[in-house]
């Protein structure tokens, strides 16, 4: 049996474990199920509100609102932070002008300018997406960065003996090279993004998974909570196994050069 | 370009990195046709000498010239293949190999590249990627990409120091059978003394710290290689033998850098 399968083997028996915990301890009925309902009772939620919908909406429906938010900030992150990325690192102006504002921003949490993007914004779609966005500019921005200022001297220099200019470098040799750094950058941001889904959901939304589960919780219904909970995680779990088969086909010589 | 001989010229190069002087006064020349080895130990400056002629380095003083002006950056004339390929692992073998004509806007560089993966013993690995390919392939690779141009000039820093001896003769090799049809100028590095004696027409030893030139050696083992004879037969000819000899004597004898 080789290491890979053997991982998956344990990860496949830890989730079964912590299951069959959260099972054995809701059956003993020593717990109300106020504070945690049965695996079953999730379940049947989650079977319950993609029928018939939790919050006047169905699940699929809260789970499409969360994804177009996610997706458009990814897109407007991607957009604006490649490019922020590259000028910090291949310029010494371009990082004298946006490194500290990435800096300055990138510590931020999202819920302490999410008061001011509404202000701003007002409390439509828009600042939801942006302040998603925001939460995922910086880790796209530092890995743009560092994998444009890190390029091998080499191929550098290979590509200076063919008569690159300063911009055939930055696109032919500079991005390329950056790209498995890029990648990496997407997959922090994608996390990034789903932490602050639920708090960008707290404002005025009607649909959304982050807004379901704050819905529930206002009225105790803590099965719904846990289920979207459990959606959320198998949602981004997905987008990972997504982003690392872009990566194979994008940047097939990770690892090999 | 006309087909009058064209030169790169080093002259009484002086360069330091950081306070350590790395080369004292090293003139070098290089013309078409000809095939200049440099030899010296790890660290003696060769690496930085060939840096000086690409143009990626700049001298402390003395001057670098290609046929009277003076090189002050890269250029296409001038082909560089390096120690470890400095390949472009995003693109297959053949957009490798037209890099140089890409930069350029040529639109015919597809077909070119075949052609010259063909000249260097590699027809049918245009849609390949390097990872697919052997150490030596991938040198054969590096220096497609370079002729490309038909630079009047290869400078190549230790391209075959890091093959497998049996790969590194074939290589050394198949670089003379593509340097006896073009001819360009080569400026070849090598801290290898057999290498440098099979390939060159001139060996240019480089000894002493800082650098200097402490030998300069009109060679002609490569021609007999290129008429066929079996490169173990030149390596056992006595006097092979005995310019060997000779050349580490200079490399490891302080006395032989004395003015």
């Amino acid at each position: 049996m080789n290491s890979r399968h053997l991982t998956r083997i344990v990860s496949a028996a830890t989730i079964a474990a912590v299951l069959l915990l959260w099972w054995t301890v809701t059956a003993s009925e020593r717990i109300d199920p106020l504070f945690l309902p049965s695996p079953a009772a999730v379940l049947a939620k989650f079977v319950e509100a993609a029928r018939d919908g939790y919050a006047d909406a169905t699940l699929w429906q809260h789970l499409a609102a969360s994804l177009g938010r996610v997706f458009a900030a990814l897109a407007a992150a991607i957009v604006l932070g490649v490019p922020v990325g590259m000028a910090i690192g291949a310029s010494p102006v371009g990082r004298g002008i946006f490194d500290p504002l990435v800096e300055a921003l990138r510590p931020i949490p999202p819920l302490a300018y999410l008061p001011l993007v509404v202000i701003w914004l007002g409390i439509g779609e828009t600042s939801k997406v942006v302040v998603i966005g925001i939460a995922m500019f910086a880790p796209i921005v530092l890995a743009t960065a560092s994998g444009v200022a890190h390029v091998a001297a080499n191929r550098l220099d290979a590509a200076r003996a063919f008569g690159a200019s300063g911009w055939q470098l930055l696109i032919h040799i500079r991005l390329p090279a950056a790209l498995p750094d890029i990648l990496t950058g997407v997959r922090i941001a994608l996390g990034a993004g789903w932490t602050t889904l639920v708090a960008a959901e707290l404002v005025a939304a009607t649909r959304g998974l982050g807004f379901m589960i704050q819905s529930a919780a206002q009225f105790l219904v803590t099965d719904v909570v846990i289920m979207g909970i459990v959606v959320i995680a198998a949602v981004a779990f997905l987008f990972e196994a997504g982003v690392r088969a872009l990566e194979r086909w994008l940047v097939p010589w990770r690892g090999k050069f | 370009m006309s087909d009058a001989a064209r030169h790169i010229r080093l002259r009484d190069i002086h360069l330091r990195y950081g306070t350590t002087p790395i080369l004292d006064g090293v003139s070098l020349d290089i013309a078409s046709g000809e095939f200049i080895v440099v030899v010296g130990a790890s660290g003696s400056g060769k690496t930085s000498l060939l840096r000086l002629a690409a143009g990626f380095l700049k001298a402390d003083r003395g001057t670098v010239a290609i046929d009277d002006a003076p090189i002050t950056a890269p250029g296409a004339e001038r082909a560089v293949v390096f120690q470890d390929d400095a390949l472009f692992p995003w693109l297959t073998v053949r957009d490798n190999v037209a890099f140089p004509l890409k930069l350029r806007g040529d639109r015919a560089r597809k077909a070119k590249a075949d052609a010259q993966l063909q000249a260097v013993g590699l027809e049918g690995f245009g849609d390949r990627r390097l990872w697919e390919l052997s150490g030596g392939q991938r040198q054969r690779v590096g220096l497609a990409r370079a002729l490309i141009t038909q630079p009047a000039f290869l400078l190549m820093d230790e391209p075959f120091a890091a093959l497998d001896a049996l790969t590194r003769a074939q290589m050394q090799v198949a670089l003379l059978e593509v340097w006896s049809r073009h001819r360009q100028g080569v400026l070849f590095i090598t801290h290898d003394i057999d290498e440098a004696l099979l390939l060159a027409t001139r060996v240019v030893v480089l000894a002493g710290r800082p650098a200097k030139v402490a030998q300069t050696i009109d060679t002609g083992f490569a021609r007999r290689v290129l008429e066929g004879e079996k490169v173990r037969t030149v390596r056992h000819d006595p006097a092979f033998q005995s310019l060997r000899e000779q050349i580490l004597d200079s490399l490891f004898e302080p006395a032989a850098n004395t003015p």
